[in-house]
């Protein structure tokens, strides 16, 4: 478990070319993170419907790499 | 042989608000089912807590039943509302306490 923030952020970046995103390292053990997504794509969609999104879209990481996010999303 | 997917069915449509959770509403094991329980509490809301930490099985289930990878999980009459985050983001909007009371349930 754990993956550094730098490594996170570039992830999501790559996920979501478009948003404008927060990767925060809530605790200082590169386990829990804060992550801020703000992307066009969201609009019209459900909460639910928007973090599936990023579920599925960081599905590997969190499956493999992460012990807990906070997720935020915003269009 | 058990029907996980049945009986999920049926706790989310027979109970109006449902969390499953790890731990109990009075002991919670992990601090996003907690930030819920505090939540609920809050508001007054009378809850079906299900610890699936009893129950390896279910919590398998639920998470294929609601397509949603983390615990812990709310139904409102049947209905899922989302998990820690959601829920929290929806208290401080004041989204979910409208929607309680648009259920009747507060």
């Amino acid at each position: 478990m754990a993956i550094e923030q730098k490594i996170l952020f570039n992830i999501i970046q790559e996920k979501f070319p478009d948003a404008i995103i927060k990767v925060v390292d809530t605790v200082g053990d590169m386990d829990h993170y804060l992550i801020e997504i703000k992307d066009k794509q969201f609009a019209n969609l459900s909460k639910i419907q928007q973090h599936k999104i990023v579920h599925k879209a960081l599905e590997l990481v969190l499956n493999k790499n992460l012990h807990a996010i906070e997720l935020k999303t915003s269009f | 042989m058990r029907d996980i997917n049945l009986e999920i069915d049926n706790i989310v449509k027979n109970n109006p608000v449902t969390l499953f959770m790890k731990g109990t509403k009075d002991f919670p094991q992990c601090g996003f089912s907690a930030v819920v329980v505090q939540i609920l509490k809050n508001l007054n809301v009378d809850f079906f807590d299900i610890n699936i930490l009893s129950d390896p099985e279910l919590r398998q289930g639920i998470k294929e039943y609601s397509d949603w990878p983390t615990i812990p999980q709310l139904y409102i009459n049947g209905e899922f509302v989302g998990g820690c985050d959601i829920v929290k983001e929806m208290f401080q909007s004041q989204e979910l306490q409208n929607l309680l009371k648009e259920k009747n349930i507060i």
